[in-house]
């Protein structure tokens, strides 16, 4: 995994000044966008990094490529930068078709581990108790 | 006249997506609709007025590009400008959606500013049909012939967004045209799309501002360090 992991280290974990944005937009519209973002983030990628599990024990890598490519974009809202990128490479690795199973599945930890990693920093901005 | 509040119509799979361009009409003051199946559009074309189309690339089933293609055969609907939203910026993708009437290319993840400004401008711009054929004529002969525009074009600035290029000659507002300029290839950025915004004269020279699309998060940062260098250059 540190391997995958060196490639992304120059990558914010957590780019806060998305979040500020969101948080402007929210007071703008008088709505709690930031909340209602991460909830969301949190359903679908939990099912997301489930059915990459799945896809992975079906080897199948055109499904994996798919189910990344909805994650990342949540991530990319959210400033989560290095999830968003590790995604990304999956996506680009995946794309050259000569993909290897281990690299596929380092990849996949690799996401699964940032993606919870990253929680805490989510969990500060929403208001909505996600996952108790 | 009292006029009603325009409707955005917003095709994407993917909810999270929808979400984030919900919030940010709302905030442009204009009326999201929202489906995640292409098969729900026609429908929804056929019960709202749609001043605009935000339409995902990269969708199970009927891509982006088909679901183009469809609503550029309906007589009645071929008129809305459709701005093409995908995660995956690759040139190939942007210069067919272009090529098939799309207007603009937003690149996910959506930044507010980005989209809002591009969604802004084009609601705003009543461009009228002659010029919208005229625009899309350009198009085709630009494809048909591979206009090099790198030939007599000067890079005069870049930025995130767009680039202002020195030119002999003016170029029509809405031209859009691939760049082969030689900083795209030492980048390594694939021929970007580019949209001629405004074209004024300079001394001899037309400085012509053009945004560019279908920029992907890691071409941004290339084009930032470029831009870096280029200012740590001129300190020194």
């Amino acid at each position: 995994m540190n391997s995958i992991f060196g490639n992304y280290k120059n990558d914010l974990s957590f780019d806060q000044t998305k979040i500020d944005q969101l948080i402007q937009l929210g007071n703008d519209i008088k709505e709690d966008v930031v909340s209602q973002l991460i909830e969301l983030h949190f359903a679908t990628s939990e099912i997301c990094l489930n059915d990459m599990e799945n896809e992975l024990k079906e080897l199948n890598f055109s499904k994996i490529k798919s189910t990344v490519h909805k994650l990342k974009s949540s991530c990319g809202t959210l400033g989560l930068n290095r999830l968003h990128s590790l995604c990304d490479g999956l996506e680009n690795y995946i794309a050259q078709n000569k993909a290897q199973m281990f690299l596929v599945k380092t990849y996949v930890d690799c996401i699964a581990f940032e993606y919870n990693d990253t929680k805490k920093y989510l969990w500060q901005w929403n208001k909505i108790k996600v996952g108790a | 006249m009292i006029e009603s509040i325009k409707n955005i119509l917003v095709l994407d799979d993917n909810k999270n997506d929808l979400l984030m361009a919900k919030f940010v009409i709302l905030r442009m003051g204009f009326n999201p609709i929202l489906i995640e199946k292409s098969s729900d559009l026609i429908a929804t074309l056929q019960m709202n007025q749609i001043s605009l189309i935000v339409l995902d690339l990269d969708m199970p089933g009927f891509s982006g590009i088909d679901v183009l293609k469809k609503i550029k055969r309906v007589p009645s609907y071929k008129n809305i400008p459709i701005v093409m939203l995908t995660g995956n910026s690759d040139s190939a993708n942007v210069k067919s959606a272009i090529s098939f009437g799309a207007v603009d290319y937003i690149v996910k993840p959506i930044d507010p500013m980005i989209f809002e400004s591009k969604i802004k401008k084009l609601i705003q711009t009543n461009v009228p049909a002659v010029k919208k054929n005229w625009i899309e004529y350009e198009i085709k002969r630009a494809k048909d012939t591979e206009i090099k525009l790198n030939v007599f074009a000067n890079l005069y600035s870049i930025g995130e967004m767009g680039l202002t290029l020195k030119v002999h000659q003016s170029l029509p507002v809405g031209l859009t045209f691939f760049s082969d300029a030689p900083l795209f290839s030492q980048l390594e950025i694939k021929q970007p799309p580019l949209k001629v915004e405004s074209c004024k004269q300079y001394e001899e020279y037309c400085l012509v501002q053009c945004s560019m699309m279908g920029l992907s998060e890691s071409d941004l940062k290339k084009l930032r360090l470029y831009n870096q260098l280029l200012m740590s250059k001129e300190a020194s």
